[in-house]
């Protein structure tokens, strides 16, 4: 997979760089609109990551460009502030998402996994880790071809760590992605901790392995020897 | 009392109390001055009486006939002083004669409807003054509340939406020097307002733009961090730490710009939509924690309220509601929410003490100790309620807080 960040700031943009490497992503950054632009006219990719404020320009100026040269590309648009103005426009000129700074890096990876699933095989895509199979598009699980019945939580749940699989997933990005800014965070940790007990025994019960483990209570980390397919 | 109507009063009173002096001293003294002149005449004529009158002369009727004066004989002691009265519009005055034979009482009259005419003229005189005063008055008063102070009142009108810093404002010229210097002088005020205003909000926009990019890296390679493959369990511990502390601050922060935003009174495009239904929505987002703690919650709802205003802010109103009536629940307390006419309540179990009427819609004033709540919720609320024009009040009620929403000014009437 190929990913193309635009993004001024050269710390963020190592940053995220680095998280999306890990993943044996092929990816590129672009520090200014100027760059970015000739990249985006240069060569194709599966997900732009674009931020609104640059210093040369506003990044939103540059969909155009890219829905021109590149049909099937995935767009992500990243705002330090929640401008509502900068994400209905982003949305209307054809950007599939919008991200607002501070990001959790899980989410970030979340994120344009899911763009790019739906942009390549139109939200129906299976992942295959270890003997789960996730069906992206029906939403469903199986493992060992055995169908697991999980709650919508659980089942959002899993797809985060797996789309983070191998990486320390923290529980306040877990808190954020499943409920949002608004809920109590020290109550959200309980009920990760719940959703997770009942998502191992599953898996469990269906002779799958234990692919979750916790990590000194900061967070969890799926874990599977297995290259991405 | 307004202005205008204070001066008026004062005018009034004046006017009145000078008419009315001059009525009091008009009226007594040309009265007295009349009644002595009628007094000296009885007198003059009685005089007369004395020189030409002769008793036993049957000329008594003829006494009178000539000079306008009535005579009379009474009989009856005599009393040493003239007496004087006064009947049936006639001066009387009886006086005692002294004749060789006997004394004799006599009983002198005149009329007097000269005097009365006098007075009538007087009070008149002084009625058409004060009523001709207090017209001109209060023709004065209308012209000066049409002309002058509808110019005063325009400017007020202006400063009363209170929109000084939102936007410029024009206050118009005035033929009054007063009014002139005045709106000369509001026109400044609200052009540094605006001016105020607008470099307070832009450094706001700034701050949380510069905030959030060190912000974010920090989160970024603190996360970037936590991958290494030879970290320790203290070393995690550690990370975990400033992981807490940056939420935190990034808690702080964006409930600070929602802050400003709604006082900025952003945000105020408005759609139709049923209050109920944004209600279900918190509750969905809420059923976990609720669950967990055990609180009992019931709703009695009456009504649905269909309303007309920004859906995201009223969203964010019921969150922070709800939101504060777990965090400051007892566990397996309960909550009661209410839709009943144009009212929203909720109501929690909690501290067995009324909060602080008026400290707790302001920021960063919070009773508990879980670090958790920034404090920010209360004040978001109030700033949202003021900007929606929905009224918002707290109470102490059957050992409940109560937070109750009058959302009657936003119903959606159509």
């Amino acid at each position: 997979m190929k990913i193309l960040v635009i993004e001024d700031d050269v710390e963020m943009l190592r940053t995220i760089l680095r998280y999306l490497d890990s993943f044996g992503f092929v990816c590129e950054g672009a520090r200014s609109f100027a760059d970015g632009a000739e990249k985006i006219g240069t060569y194709q990719y599966d997900c732009i990551v674009l931020d609104v404020n640059l210093t040369d320009g506003n990044g939103l100026d540059l969909i155009p460009a890219v829905k021109e040269s590149q049909e099937h590309t995935g767009l992500l648009i990243l705002s330090a502030n929640d401008k509502v103005e900068d994400r209905i426009r982003g949305l209307d000129e054809g950007a599939d998402d919008y991200l607002t700074k501070p990001f959790h890096l899980a989410e970030l990876n979340a994120r344009i996994r899911s763009i790019v699933r739906r942009k390549k095989f139109n939200g129906s895509n299976i992942l295959e880790v270890g003997s789960l199979k996730i069906d992206t598009g029906a939403q469903e699980v199986t493992v060992n071809n055995e169908k697991l019945k999980l709650t919508r939580k659980e089942y959002q749940l899993l797809l985060f760590l797996v789309s983070n699989k191998n990486k320390v997933v923290t529980k306040m990005s877990i808190s954020e992605h499943i409920w949002g800014d608004y809920i109590d965070q020290a109550d959200s940790f309980d009920f990760i901790y719940a959703h997770l007990k009942n998502l191992r025994k599953k898996i469990l019960e269906k002779g799958g392995e234990d692919y979750i483990q916790t990590v000194y209570g900061i967070g969890y980390k799926f874990t599977v020897n297995e290259p991405d397919k | 009392m307004s202005l205008i109507n204070r001066t008026f009063l004062i005018f009034i009173l004046s006017v009145v109390l000078v008419v009315g002096t001059s009525y009091l001293v008009q009226y007594y003294s040309l009265s007295n001055q009349a009644y002595s002149e009628v007094r000296k005449g009885l007198r003059q004529h009685r005089q007369w009486i004395e020189y030409n009158y002769t008793p036993g002369e049957a000329t008594d009727t003829a006494l009178s006939e000539f000079t306008g004066y009535t005579v009379e004989w009474i009989s009856g002691p005599c009393s040493g002083r003239d007496t004087f009265f006064e009947r049936d519009d006639r001066m009387f005055m009886q006086s005692c004669m002294k004749f060789r034979d006997a004394d004799k009482v006599v009983s002198i009259s005149t009329g007097i409807e000269r005097v009365h005419n006098i007075q009538r003229r007087i009070n008149f005189v002084h009625l058409y003054i004060l009523g001709a005063l207090l017209l001109i008055l209060f023709t004065i008063k209308q012209l000066a509340f049409n002309n002058i102070w509808s110019q005063f009142h325009k400017s007020l009108d202006i400063l009363k939406k209170r929109e000084l810093h939102i936007k410029r404002q024009h206050f118009p010229e005035s033929s009054i020097r007063e009014i002139s210097e005045l709106n000369a002088e509001l026109n400044e005020l609200s052009a540094f307002l605006t001016r105020a205003y607008q470099s307070q909000k832009e450094f706001i926009e700034n701050l949380s733009h510069e905030l959030f990019t060190p912000i974010s890296n920090i989160r970024g390679q603190l996360e970037l961090l936590l991958q290494s493959e030879n970290l320790e369990e203290k070393d995690v511990k550690l990370i975990a730490k400033a992981l807490e502390g940056l939420e935190r601050l990034i808690r702080v922060n964006r409930a600070l710009i929602l802050l400003t935003k709604v006082e900025n009174r952003q945000q105020v495009e408005k759609q139709t939509f049923s209050l109920r239904s944004v209600m279900d929505q918190v509750l969905d987002m809420f059923e976990d924690q609720v669950r967990v703690h055990g609180i009992e919650l019931s709703k009695s709802i009456t009504n649905d309220l269909p309303l007309h205003a920004n859906r995201g802010l009223v969203e964010i109103l019921l969150i922070n509601l709800v939101r504060n009536s777990i965090i400051h629940n007892v566990d397996n307390g309960s909550i009661l929410i209410k839709m009943e006419g144009n009212e929203f309540s909720i109501s929690n179990t909690g501290s067995p003490h009324s909060l602080k009427g008026k400290r707790i819609f302001k920021r960063f004033s919070s009773d508990s100790e879980d670090s958790q709540s920034v404090g920010l919720g209360l004040a978001i609320s109030k700033r949202i309620c003021a900007a929606s024009g929905i009224s918002i009040r707290y109470d102490f009620y059957d050992d409940m807080h109560r937070f109750r929403l009058d959302f009657g000014t936003v119903l959606n009437k159509g």
